[in-house]
């Protein structure tokens, strides 16, 4: 037995949600990266699902969804070493006292 | 040159010096002019004939006004006569001037008179001419009023003065119509022009007649003889020069020198020998019923007069030569005589006269001797121009010799009245003794150049005259002529003898007064005329000043459009100044503020969006999740509508 669309897409959705909430809610910039790595992964499944069952003869899909796990992958490397330095500099990673630039 | 230059300028620096520094010169300045006169007349005598001087005074419009002095024959003979009469005058001045009040001005004047007599009679031009005329009438105006404080002087001379005025006009306008034909004013070259038939005969006769006008003026001929008696109030010598050398000859000197002029418009000569014939009548008439010795002598110079214009207008005008140079000789000796008898006896009137001979022997001897010369007795002066008239008047015709017989006869009655009632007869014994050695000298003089003159005219000394010689008349009608004198001699001083009333009647004294009053009368019309001009001329006046009421009026009413029209600009640009001002501000207010209002709606605007800059990075994260769900919702709808 197969597995139609909607359950895909609807765990995509919910994927999409936890992604957004972390990002909005979450203060650390730890958790902040992970919520951004979970929005990724949450596009990454819309993609395949529907190449899979609209268009499983076009590769361009998966092209994108390798672009999307080496963007996050990217994404995460950078992030961490940011906040690493920031870490680093402020001995904190609270993601609200990074405000220097607002006087 | 210098000598000729200086002859007229003599007398005329002695005036100056007379008149500046008078009262400190010996005699009042006298001794001055007597030296200068002599010194003139001594220059004459030594300048070589031919002797001139001539320069432009100014060049205008193709007519050359020239200023020059010329020694010729006629000139220097009429200078010298000029000269020798002032010197004798001017001696005889010293004494009777003396002491009296203003003597200093008196000796100025005279040397005014005697230098511009000079200048007219060597001027070689005819401006300067005409200017030594008016001078001459202005010498002789001032002279004749030197006792300005006394009733009558001022009017005497205000009469002199404009009656011969009156010929001035003539004078002018002839030299001037002689400049416009000729285009300078050179005698010789109107002589020249008018011998070489260049100018149209009818400008020669205008010339002509316009002269003889001014000789008219000059020497006194009737209708302009009245100021010439009137002129006696004058102090004596100044009526002795202004008798025979310097003011009444100038007219005849302006004929003699002007001849070719005259000779080429016959009708002028015969207009002057008809003034001169009738002026010669009258004033002989007129003269043998006056009763004052000097008017006596005035009117026969105006009869005198008459007899040198009779010579010119018969073409003889060597004849009138002659009779100028010895009728100024023994006219001018009368008059010196006379002025010592009115000194002496404090009156000039006949009928108180009388016996003076045995008080002043010296001063009748010398009168009586002029007045034989007068009545043309031989040897003495008269006698021989006369006779030179004679000649001329017998070779036109026996009436005209039978009318200067006439006139001898005439000369004889009135002189011989004259002599007789003065100096004869009569019971005077007192004399005031102010005859002085100065008088005495001038008056000798004068005599001596009476007496001799008929010798040296008759010896030839005026032959070198440019004029023709006339042959002497026959014997007959010469001793008609001493005849008649002796004869109106012997009749006036019969009469006077007896009673000094006019030996002829009463009708020439009422001829006198008519010929008074006839003179008289067109000045009146002339003072009228003058008073109506006046009024006309004062309703002109009144007219133009009416006029330059109104055009000022104009001009102020002008003015003050002007002025409103100034204010009206004024408050215009007031306005527009105003208007850029308000403007301005306008500008300053509402730009500006409306600037200051957007920068600060800008500024509030930033501050306000700054808060959006909240350094939140849910909030970012949150608005663009937002956005991102907005920007769906828009699209879906747009695609499904």
């Amino acid at each position: 037995m197969s597995v139609p669309l909607t359950p895909y897409l609807g765990v995509a959705a919910v994927l999409f949600a936890i992604g957004v909430y972390t990002v909005i809610a979450q203060r650390s910039a730890v958790m902040i990266l992970m919520g951004v790595e979970v929005l990724l992964n949450a596009i990454g499944l819309n993609i395949i699902a529907f190449w899979r069952f609209t268009a499983p003869a076009d590769y361009s899909a998966q092209i994108f969804a390798i672009l999307v796990i080496t963007v996050g992958a990217i994404e995460m490397a950078i992030g961490l070493a940011i906040v690493m330095l920031l870490y680093r500099q402020r001995q904190t990673a609270e993601i609200d006292s990074y405000a220097d630039l607002k006087r | 040159m210098i000598q000729l230059l200086a002859i007229p300028i003599l007398p005329l620096l002695a005036t100056v010096a007379a008149l500046g520094l008078g009262r400190r010169l010996p005699w009042a300045g006298g001794a001055l002019i007597v030296a200068a006169i002599a010194l003139s007349l001594i220059g004459l005598l030594l300048v070589p004939d031919g002797t001139a001087i001539s320069a432009i005074w100014f060049e205008s419009g193709g007519y050359c006004l020239t200023v020059g002095l010329e020694v010729a024959p006629l000139t220097r003979f009429a200078a010298i006569i000029v000269a020798g009469i002032a010197l004798g005058v001017a001696i005889y001045s010293l004494g009777y001037m003396a002491g009296k009040p203003n003597w200093p001005r008196f000796f100025a004047e005279l040397g005014l008179f005697v230098g511009a007599m000079l200048a007219l009679v060597l001027s070689s031009s005819l401006v300067l001419l005409f200017a030594a005329w008016e001078l001459v009438g202005l010498a002789s105006y001032l002279l004749i009023g030197f006792h300005h404080e006394e009733a009558g002087a001022s009017a005497a001379a205000a009469k002199a003065f404009l009656m011969t005025r009156i010929g001035d006009v003539g004078l002018l306008l002839g030299w001037l119509l002689a400049v416009a034909a000729t285009g300078t004013t050179d005698v010789e070259a109107l002589v020249g022009a008018i011998g070489a038939r260049q100018l149209g005969p009818s400008v020669v006769a205008m010339i002509a007649f316009l002269m003889v006008a001014g000789v008219v003026g000059k020497s006194a001929q009737l209708p302009l003889t009245g100021w010439l008696p009137d002129a006696m109030i004058g102090p004596t010598p100044v009526s002795a020069l202004l008798h025979s050398a310097t003011m009444v000859a100038a007219g005849a000197f302006l004929v003699l020198r002007l001849y070719p002029v005259f000779a080429a418009v016959p009708a002028a000569l015969v207009l002057l020998l008809w003034i001169g014939a009738t002026t010669a009548l009258v004033a002989g008439l007129i003269a043998t019923a006056e009763m004052d010795l000097k008017r006596v002598l005035a009117w026969s110079t105006a009869s005198q007069l008459g007899e040198m214009m009779i010579a010119l207008g018969l073409g003889g005008p060597r004849a009138a030569t002659f009779h100028l140079a010895a009728h100024a000789a023994f006219k001018s000796t009368l008059f010196l005589a006379a002025g010592v008898v009115q000194e002496e006896t404090g009156t000039g009137r006949l009928d108180r006269l009388g016996g003076v001979v045995r008080a002043l022997p010296l001063t009748g001897v010398i009168f009586v001797l002029a007045a034989l010369a007068l009545a043309g007795v031989p040897p003495l002066s008269g006698f021989w121009s006369e006779e030179a008239i004679l000649a001329i008047a017998v070779r036109h015709g026996p009436g005209m010799a039978l009318l200067l017989v006439l006139l001898a006869l005439l000369a004889g009655i009135y002189i011989g009245r004259a002599a007789a009632a003065a100096f004869l007869g009569g019971p005077w014994k007192r004399i005031a003794g102010k005859a002085n050695w100065a008088m005495r000298t001038g008056m000798a003089l004068l005599a001596l150049v009476t007496a001799i003159l008929g010798w040296l005219l008759s010896d030839g000394l005026a032959a070198f005259l440019p004029f023709p010689i006339v042959p002497e008349p026959e014997i007959g009608w010469r001793l008609c002529a001493v005849a008649a004198g002796l004869i109106g001699l012997g009749v006036g001083a019969g009469r006077a003898r007896r009673s000094s009333a006019p030996t002829l009647g009463s009708l020439p004294a009422h001829l006198g007064a008519g010929l008074m009053a006839a003179t008289a009368a067109p000045a009146r019309w002339v003072t009228r005329l003058g008073r109506h001009l006046d009024l006309f001329e004062a309703g002109l006046d009144k007219c133009v000043r009416g006029l330059a009421i109104a055009a000022e009026a104009l001009a102020r009413t002008a003015q003050s459009a002007e002025r409103s029209l100034d204010a009206a600009a004024g408050r215009t640009a007031g306005a527009v100044w105003r208007l850029a001002c308000d403007t301005e501000r306008a500008e300053a207010l509402g730009f500006g503020r409306g600037g200051d209002a957007l920068a600060a709606g800008i500024d509030t605007g930033g501050e306000r969006l700054r808060g959006l800059q909240a350094g939140r990075l849910y909030l970012y994260t949150l608005a663009l999740f937002v956005w991102a769900g907005a920007a769906l919702v828009v699209g879906g709808l747009m695609v499904w509508l």
